[in-house]
């Protein structure tokens, strides 16, 4: 497995102030989301990861080279930053057919960038009169223009409307389908969960997860899963669980007489015990779902503030 | 015995029923100005013109006392200097005297006063509630007023009242009493509202008190240059601000005026300029989007 | 129990300025409760928020807000109203309290009371360790919570509420949402929330104006069921998934996500023999959701191909 990413005791600080410590990563080929509370050290990780940084400790080697004073490392690499960089004065087109240009491409690819992010009908404006959002579009064609191995976006669907993000994100996932990879960093859980399973979540500049999110809800042992079961009799089908030492907590609900929460370690076990008695004794079964079992609750537990 | 639960709980106070909303901007804006950094130390420092007239509001008491020892040196003096008139005229216009602390003043307490709002962008905050463009205008201008008159009016007021007790009524006249409310009053007025206009015309308050002393220089070197063009005519030196302050305390103190024009012309420009002024503003502010 | 007045009444509402028409037609009864607005860029939402606060006057149409005719003077109702922006506008030499008392006294309370209320709000949103420091010291965070405290300081009946969760990390959009949630519920306040991200609205609206081109295209209740003719569920499954019987492709779906399947149930396949079939094969059956129409499917059935930059 070929690793696109790879990180050795990897220490950044500005003085006193801590960027990132001790962070050791390997990456194969994939999309990434990037979490972290403000400060956590992300920003550090994606500027030593786009060579503006160099790291006081250890190393990082993308495509197993050092990106820091590596231009040639970035005609595979695509970087879509939080900040503004454009010229205001020239239009959209002319930005993009740069940067295509200054990779050795031309206009087709060019075009085709325009094309993807939905600017090709306002691409002659000059750029001052982008909205946010179009400019934020734009950051991210020009990232992709050059049809790079390693997107690494920083907030990317910032500004921009609901429309537009969902086909976003459907890009950025086509993009891993494609056997590239993302990394994505944003604040928005619930966007990052519809582009992928894969998280790295970074905190007090250490790595506190990385990998699927499923897994990791599975290693959180110090919050037990909950799965939420609505069927017609409820209660009756808590009578089957009450006796089973797996299960360490059965509650229903006021607003809900149809639901019964079983709270427990041992997923597997519960799922397999629920099928048999569904089937043994004719439930009908109107939903089931783990209500904890989102991104959300998995960075909540992690990272605990409560 | 009742519990109170954690959570949002609805305020159970009333409104006020007519409220003037440009009080609330007024205290704001004052409290802020008393907090900034260096104003105990300035508002201390603006008090010495007050504290040394207080002296010489003593000397002249003196100065009607034949038995005290050094009445002789003030018998030197002319007669006009010894009238409460230029005594009072002394105060608010030897020098440009006043003028020099208004801008001080002005310049510390004023030139943010809205391009301060209008860097933090503010303006969502104030207009969402119910008070208008005027409210916004009256609140500023009338924070600035109070500490420019706190150091001009307040202390003109007080050396009245010290005169009453040294000397009783001699000398004072119901159109004393009138100049030295009034010509605070209008002056001030003008500069505070030229302060707010300034103030309204960009975001960085450096560049409000640069382009608010290129103004006054600005208009100086005009007078100037075209009383020297004119060979002399000194109506000229009406188009500079200090000029107009000191024409209208000749105006009310019934001083002789060294320029040719009369004295009212000026209490006319300031009028007007500070109606337009006001204009300007109210208009500026009106026009910004929320 | 008398029927509750509507609290927002449009009737064909119109805005245009220079040769734009920003609002064309627009016509919404809006009842107690949060309602999301949702659109692209240069929809009319923010043109509509104006006119509902009374920032622009309609150029055509008429309409009331809170028993206010729009065409009033704005200053009468905007006591009763809240609006959270979605710029900075807070006055960075203060500290909170000071703040978001001012507020207060702005919308005509007494100052005492103002003061009183504002240090209940800031407890309320958070910031009670944060309350005396100044407010150019915050965080992107606490100046979103410091910005909802002073819409809510003077008790409003009516929230504006403008992409509230804004440049916040994670932790803190979870709990703005959660205030937003507990406010509509607790106090009762009626909400309208304007935001570009779905997951937002889908959390705490029960009502989606959805807007483009001006224009309200649409309306729907958030989370509503599919029709029940068409029993459709979203399942996750668990397992070897490459051997899946004959019997049930024809029902299963494969889904964007590696495990996720949609499932069709008919009178020839029902869930019993679903989970039979599950059982045999050995696969764990991990999630069975309803299939409901997700607010992205919606929004792009609404909009499609039809909308500017």
């Amino acid at each position: 497995m070929n690793l696109v990413i790879q990180a050795e005791n990897l220490s950044k600080w500005y003085g006193n102030v801590l960027g990132i410590s001790e962070i050791n990563l390997e990456i194969p080929p994939g999309v990434y989301g990037l979490l972290g509370p403000n400060g956590a050290g992300k920003s550090t990780l994606l500027k030593i990861m786009t060579g503006f940084l160099r790291p006081n400790l250890g190393q990082l080697r993308i495509f197993d080279q050092s990106p820091f004073d590596n231009p040639s490392l970035f005609k595979r690499i695509g970087y879509c930053p939080e900040y503004d960089a454009h010229y205001p004065t020239i239009s959209g087109w002319e930005f993009i057919l740069f940067r295509a240009k200054a990779f050795g491409l031309g206009e087709t690819e060019a075009t085709l960038a325009m094309q993807a992010v939905g600017l090709t009908e306002h691409m002659h404006k000059r750029i001052r009169q982008f909205s946010l959002g179009m400019r934020q579009r734009l950051k991210l064609a020009s990232a992709i223009v050059h049809n790079p191995d390693l997107l690494i976006l920083d907030e990317p669907l910032r500004g921009i409307d609901p429309l537009w993000r969902i086909k976003i994100i459907r890009l950025i996932r086509e993009f891993g389908q494609k056997g590239k990879t993302v990394i994505l960093s944003s604040h928005i859980l619930p966007e990052v969960e519809a582009m992928t399973r894969q998280i790295i979540l970074i905190h007090q500049g250490k790595i506190f997860a990385l990998g699927d999110i499923d897994e990791i809800r599975t290693l959180l042992d110090s919050h037990p899963h909950q799965i939420c079961v609505k069927t017609n009799n409820p209660r009756r089908l808590a009578s089957f669980f009450l006796s089973d030492p797996h299960i360490l907590g059965i509650s229903f609900s006021k607003h809900d007489p149809s639901q019964v929460i079983f709270i427990t370690h041992q997923r597997d076990h519960f799922y397999e015990k629920l099928l048999k008695i569904l089937i043994e004794e004719s439930f009908d079964l109107h939903e089931m779902s783990s209500p904890d079992d989102n991104l959300q609750n998995v960075f909540d537990y992690l990272i605990g503030r409560k | 015995m009742s519990i109170r639960e954690k959570g949002y709980h609805p305020w159970s106070g009333t409104l006020i029923a007519k409220p003037h909303h440009w009080f609330p901007i007024v205290r704001f804006s004052i409290k802020q100005i008393y907090q900034k950094r260096f104003a105990k130390v300035l508002f201390a420092i603006e008090l010495i013109p007050f504290l040394v007239f207080l002296f010489f509001s003593y000397i002249l008491y003196i100065a009607n006392r034949p038995d005290m020892a050094f009445v002789s040196l003030l018998k030197e003096l002319p007669a006009e200097v010894k009238t409460l008139d230029y005594f009072f005229h002394s105060f608010y216009c030897f020098g440009t005297t006043v003028f020099f602390h208004y801008i001080i003043l002005s310049l510390f307490c004023g030139s943010d006063l809205i391009s301060a709002d209008i860097r933090s962008n503010a303006f969502p905050l104030y207009f969402s509630k119910p008070l208008s463009p005027l409210d916004y205008l009256l609140g500023k201008f009338i924070a600035l007023l109070f500490f420019l008159l706190l150091f001009s009016l307040v202390p003109g007021l007080l050396l009245l009242l010290l005169k009453l007790a040294f000397s009783g009524f001699d000398g004072i006249s119901l159109r004393l009493i009138i100049g030295i409310v009034a010509f605070p009053l209008i002056t001030a007025s003008f500069m505070s509202l030229f302060t707010l206009w300034v103030s309204s015309l960009s975001s960085n308050s450096r560049w409000v008190k640069i382009i608010f002393f290129l103004f006054l220089f600005g208009l100086l070197s005009l007078s100037g240059i075209l009383t020297g063009i004119s060979g002399g005519d000194t109506r000229f030196m009406l188009f500079d601000i200090s000029t107009n302050i000191s024409q209208t305390g000749h105006f009310f103190f019934h001083v002789k005026s060294n320029i040719v024009a009369s004295p009212w012309i000026s209490v006319l420009i300031l009028v007007f300029t500070a109606g337009t002024l006001f204009y300007l503003v109210a208009r500026k502010i009106k026009r910004i989007e929320v | 129990m008398v029927m509750q007045a509507h609290i927002i009444e449009l009737n064909n509402i119109s805005y245009s300025y220079g040769s734009t028409q920003a609002l064309s037609h627009v016509s919404m009864n809006v009842s107690q409760g949060v309602f999301g607005l949702l659109g692209p860029n240069g929809a009319g939402k923010t043109t509509l928020m104006k006119i509902l606060m009374g920032f622009l006057k309609a150029s055509a149409g008429h309409g009331t807000i809170l028993g206010h005719t729009l065409s009033e003077d704005p200053r009468l109702f905007r006591q009763h109203i809240g609006y959270m922006p979605e710029s900075d506008c807070l006055i960075p030499y203060t500290d909170a309290v000071n703040l978001t008392a001012y507020t207060g006294a702005l919308a005509g309370m007494p100052w005492h009371e103002a003061i009183k209320r504002a240090h209940e709000v800031l407890y309320y949103v958070g910031l009670e360790d944060s309350r005396y420091r100044m407010v150019n010291t915050y965080s992107t965070g606490m100046k979103q919570r410091l910005k909802l405290a002073t819409a809510l300081v003077h008790d409003p009946k009516l929230l504006f509420l403008d992409e509230p969760t804004s440049g916040m990390d994670p932790s803190s959009r979870g709990e703005m949402l959660t205030l937003i949630k507990d406010i509509a519920k607790k106090a009762q306040m009626n909400i309208i929330l304007s935001s570009h991200i779905l997951a937002d609205i889908e959390a705490t609206c029960q009502q989606v104006y959805i807007m483009n081109r001006g224009e309200l295209v649409t309306e729907k209740t958030v989370g509503e069921k599919a029709l029940a003719i068409d029993a459709r569920y979203r399942v996750r499954l668990q397992g070897d998934l490459d051997s899946i019987p004959d019997v049930m492709q024809s029902h299963l779906i494969p889904a964007e996500h590696a495990g996720h399947f949609q499932l069709k149930l008919d009178h020839s396949f029902d869930k019993n023999t679903f989970f039979k079939c599950l059982q045999d094969q050995g696969i764990q059956l991990r999630e069975f959701i309803p299939k409901t129409e997700t607010l992205a499917n919606t929004f792009e059935a609404a909009i499609g191909e039809n909308h500017e930059h």
